[in-house]
C-alpha cells in the first residue's frame, strides 16, 4: 500500500497530546490484534473439525499425474462447431439463391403441360387459333393434354386400337 | 524460496520436465490447497473435485503465470476461484440460491463422516456460514489456515487494511452469533 502523508498545516488551531500519532498504529493494531484474545475467551476451537479418508493425501500425487498423462497433448483448439455453423450457413444461402433463381427461370418458360385444358378450350373457342377442322382434326387431345403428330410416330398400332377400344364409347367414330 | 520456486516454473513449463516438475508442486501445495479448498466447500469430495480442478489447472495455464505474484498466491487464487465456481454451479443444478445451498452444506455436517463432529466446531461453522462470503474467506484463511494479511492480500487481491477491518468484523459477529445461539 503506498505511503501517501497528506500534510496538514496546522492553521485551525487544534492541537493533540504529545507522541498520539507517534502511537497510533500501536494503539490500533492492539485493537485489531485483539481479536485473538477475544477468540481464546469464547474458547473457540483452533480446528476446523474436518478430516479425510485414510491415506488421501499419500495416494493424490499418483491419481494427479495419472490424470495429466491421459490428457492429449496442449493443442490449440478449434471450434469445429463455429465452422460448421458457417458452412451450413453458405449451403444454406447457396440452396435459397439457386432455388429462387433457377426456379424463377423455370416459371418464365411454361411448357403446355402446365396449361390447363380447359383454358385451351376457352382459347380456341374464342376464336384466337385461326385452324381449320383438317388442322385441328391432325392434333388429338389425350387427358387434357395435346399430342402431337409426330408422336405418333413412333406408337405401335396394337397399342393404338387397344386404347381405342377401352377408352372410345361409340365405335362409329373409328368406323367413319 | 523464490530461487526454488522459480526454478519449478520454469520446469513445469518444460514440456520435458513438466510432469516430474507438476508432481513435485502436487507434493509442496497439496495439503494447503486441500484444506483452503475444504473450507470453502465444506465437503470432503467436492473438496477432492475442486483440488483436482485446481491442479488441472495450474497445469494448463501455467505458461500465463507471469511471476507479477508468488507462485503461491496465483494457485491458491485459481482454488478460490474454482470453489466458489464449484459451489455457484452447485447451486444451479439444485435450483437453490448459494444462501440456501449453504445453509444445506452446514447442516449435512452433522452426519458427514468426515466431520469430527463436536458441538462447539459445528456451532462455529454455522458463525461463520453467517458471515458476508468475503468475511468468511478472510477469516477461514486467517484463523485456521493461518495465513499473514500480506499473503492474503496478495490471494485476494485487497489491501491489507481492508482485510484487518474484514477479519475484526468477522470476529465480533461470530462471538454475537454464539451468544446469542
Amino acid at each position: 500500500m503506498k505511503e501517501e502523508k497528506i500534510p496538514y498545516h496546522g492553521a485551525s488551531g487544534f492541537k493533540v497530546p504529545s507522541g498520539y500519532f507517534e502511537n497510533l498504529e500501536d494503539n490500533l493494531c492492539d485493537k485489531v490484534c485483539n481479536e485473538e484474545k477475544q477468540l481464546e475467551k469464547i474458547a473457540l476451537p483452533k480446528k476446523a473439525g474436518f478430516k479425510v479418508p485414510g491415506h488421501y493425501f499419500d495416494d493424490l500425487e499418483d491419481a494427479l499425474v495419472a490424470k495429466i498423462e491421459h490428457k492429449q497433448p496442449r493443442s490449440i483448439k478449434i471450434d469445429f462447431r463455429k465452422t460448421f455453423y458457417y458452412a451450413a450457413a453458405v449451403a444454406a444461402i447457396f440452396v435459397g439463391l439457386y432455388t429462387t433463381v433457377f426456379t424463377l427461370g423455370n416459371e418464365q418458360s411454361a411448357s403446355w403441360d402446365d396449361v390447363e385444358l380447359s383454358a385451351i378450350e376457352q382459347y380456341i373457342d374464342d376464336g384466337y387459333i385461326d385452324l381449320s377442322d383438317t388442322e385441328f382434326s391432325s392434333m388429338i387431345i389425350e387427358d387434357g393434354y395435346i399430342v402431337e403428330e409426330s408422336d405418333f410416330a413412333t406408337m405401335n398400332s396394337d397399342a393404338v386400337f387397344e386404347y381405342l377400344d377401352e377408352n372410345v364409347e361409340d365405335p362409329s367414330f373409328i368406323l367413319e | 524460496m523464490e530461487k526454488t520456486e522459480n526454478l519449478l516454473v520454469q520446469q513445469l513449463k518444460d514440456s520435458k520436465t513438466s510432469q516430474k516438475a507438476f508432481r513435485e508442486l502436487v507434493s509442496l501445495y497439496k495439503e494447503r490447497l486441500y484444506w483452503h479448498i475444504r473450507n470453502i466447500v465444506k465437503n470432503h469430495d467436492d473438496a477432492h473435485d475442486v483440488l483436482q480442478n485446481t491442479f488441472m489447472k495450474i497445469f494448463r495455464n501455467i505458461d500465463q503465470f507471469k511471476g507479477d505474484s508468488k507462485l503461491f498466491s496465483w494457485m491458491y487464487r485459481i482454488a478460490t476461484n474454482e470453489s466458489i465456481t464449484f459451489l455457484n454451479k452447485k447451486s444451479k443444478r439444485l435450483q437453490i440460491s448459494s444462501n440456501d445451498l449453504q445453509s444445506a452444506i452446514i447442516n449435512n455436517l452433522e452426519s458427514d463422516v468426515y466431520f469430527e463432529g463436536s458441538e462447539i466446531q459445528l456451532k462455529l461453522q454455522k458463525a461463520i456460514a453467517s458471515l458476508p462470503k468475503k468475511q468468511q474467506q478472510v477469516f477461514n484463511m486467517k484463523y485456521f489456515e493461518e495465513l499473514k494479511y500480506r499473503e492474503i492480500a496478495d490471494i485476494l487481491e485487497t489491501s491489507e487494511g481492508a482485510l484487518k477491518a474484514s477479519y475484526h468484523i468477522a470476529v465480533k459477529k461470530i462471538e454475537e452469533f454464539l451468544k446469542t445461539n
